[in-house]
């Protein structure tokens, strides 16, 4: 019986719990509706991915899934005439992050460090694939010239061996340079096995030993990364981000923090709060470099990275009307993505290659 | 190597999802909001309904309230962990964690009483499946072999497993309150 005393005092319990907010109910029903809508593009994932449905389904929810036209700003595509969806632009506009405050940097990378110092990396189990979900949106930047990327928004989806994220080909793509996602994948693993765990093949052991010191850090990144030592600020940003974006989830928090000061130290920095549609808060510090702005977004909830922005700009103030276009003249985001990441067994990507005998 | 992936249409209109939608989302809002708090609760129920959406060819006629706690239980798992650091917290300092985005009436109500104290260490010491079949029962109101379908585990598992923590809540409850006092972190 559910109305022992017990059950009572437990059910009491929950519902004494904080509850959704007013506006919850409607919040979800719009986007449930808005990726089941009859009219949207099926673009979700495969079944051979469907184990790590959650964080995809995250990531399909924040971006609506939808492949965009490249013309008249991201209209309905030709082929769907009958749609009565609205235009492209009205699909997505509430996608892309909204700015808000400026933040100190210092306070932003503070923040982070205090909340990921209670957090333990996450640890894979035997045979557990790192996968990671990426939700990306596009535009046209302010100026687009024919023949530029059109705007579209979808799920990439990834998955990597967590013992030197080693990425698994996906079957579907085929052959690559001559070679089957089998034979790419065994020659990552024969690297790996020559080279053994570094900045080239990280593990969740080898980042637990990075330096802590930030100066030390830096010497280590150097001497790991391909092409010159000394790079530009606005290179760095790039490499650290391509860096954290890579581990994010096998780092622990003193080496995390060590790289957020390697961060903070690059000069230029501006920071804001960023909220993304369903009005979770993030962080976004961005660095720019004449007309790039690059962005990282962090999760102030986790303290780990959440994502990643390109903007451009800011182009001709006189000119407007494109959907990249900003009146004051700031840049505008023309590529966000928002990061999802699981462990999930290696058959449930269903590539023959990541089930495949060392 | 990124790709981008492609499902097979839907079968049925999305009335099936709009439907399930306005019968169970409410309830299972709550539901999810108890658990890992209003914001990831918001998440938790949207992929729930996703998902019901993309596998309803599996509902048949089958009850959907169930089958949509289990897709939501499913979920819930990869919170796991700020779910329990919620309940600590809860159990350590008497304050609800997650009340920053809430209505103000919720604020009224963050300090807890002692027994939700003494509740929220019990439920954060619980392993995971104890914690979901106890919270199925008792708060969703599954009987055993709904939990048993939902879960996917043998209803004998279901009775032992909501057994074991209704020994340990029973015997968190009987505790007198002053003992709180030299024990307010909760279990770890």
């Amino acid at each position: 019986m559910t109305d022992d005393a017990d059950l009572r005092t437990v059910r009491e319990f929950h519902q004494d719990r904080p509850g959704p907010a007013p506006a919850s109910l409607d919040r979800v029903r719009r986007r449930v509706q808005t990726a089941t809508a009859p009219n949207a593009p099926r673009r979700l994932l495969p079944r051979w991915a469907a184990p790590a449905a959650t964080a995809a389904v995250v990531a399909a929810v924040v971006v609506g899934v939808t492949l965009l036209g490249t013309a008249g700003g991201g209209t309905s595509q030709p082929s769907d005439p009958a749609s009565s969806a609205p235009t492209a632009t009205e699909d997505t506009s509430e996608l892309w992050l909204k700015y808000g405050a400026r933040v100190p940097v210092a306070a932003v990378f503070a923040e982070l460090d205090q909340v990921a110092a209670g957090a333990a990396p996450a640890v894979p189990r035997a045979g557990q694939l790192l996968c990671s979900y990426t939700a990306v949106l596009t535009r046209p930047g302010p100026s687009p010239v024919p023949g530029s990327d059109p705007a579209w928004s979808g799920v990439l989806a990834r998955c990597f061996e967590p013992e030197g994220l080693i990425e698994i080909p996906a079957p579907v793509l085929g052959e690559v340079k001559g070679q089957s996602p089998e034979e790419q994948l065994a020659a990552a693993r024969d690297g790996f096995a020559a080279a053994g765990p570094g900045w080239g093949y990280p593990t969740a052991a080898w980042l637990a030993t990075l330096p802590t010191d930030p100066e030390l850090l830096l010497a280590g990144f150097r001497a790991g990364s391909r092409g010159p030592a000394e790079v530009d600020d606005f290179t760095r940003w790039q490499q650290y981000g391509r860096f954290l974006t890579r581990v994010d989830p096998l780092l622990p928090a003193a080496q995390r923090a060590a790289f957020h000061r390697l961060l903070s130290g690059l000069d230029g920095l501006t920071a804001v709060e960023a909220f993304t549609d369903s009005g979770k808060r993030l962080l976004a510090v961005r660095l720019t470099s004449g007309t790039v702005s690059d962005e990282l977004l962090f999760n102030p909830g986790t303290g780990r990275l959440a994502g990643h922005v390109e903007l451009a700009g800011p182009a001709d103030p006189a000119a407007s009307g494109g959907p990249g276009s900003s009146p004051g003249g700031e840049p505008v985001p023309v590529r966000q993505e928002l990061l999802g990441y699981a462990f999930q067994p290696a058959s449930s990507w269903a590539s023959p290659s990541a089930t495949a005998r060392r | 190597m990124s790709m981008l992936h492609t499902m097979a249409e839907p079968r049925a209109s999305r009335s099936d999802v709009a439907g399930l939608f306005d019968e169970h989302g409410a309830e299972l809002l709550r539901y999810c909001a108890g658990r890992v708090g209003p914001t990831v609760a918001e998440d938790v129920v949207a992929d729930t309904f996703l998902i019901a959406h993309q596998r309803r060819h599996r509902l048949g006629d089958g009850p959907a309230r169930a089958w949509l706690y289990g897709i939501a239980t499913n979920l819930l798992r990869r919170h796991r962990r700020s779910e329990t650091r919620g309940l600590r917290a809860l159990a350590r300092t008497g304050r609800e964690p997650d009340v920053s985005d809430i209505a103000e009436r919720a604020a009224a109500r963050a300090d807890a009483s002692a027994q939700n104290r003494r509740l929220a260490a019990v439920l954060a010491a619980l392993p995971a499946r104890q914690r979901d079949v106890l919270l199925l029962h008792a708060v969703a109101e599954l009987g055993y072999e709904e939990i048993a379908t939902t879960l996917g585990i043998p209803l004998g598992s279901v009775q032992s497993a909501l057994h074991r923590a209704r020994v340990k809540l029973r015997a968190a409850l009987a505790t007198e309150p002053d003992a709180d006092r030299n024990a307010p972190g909760g279990s770890r």
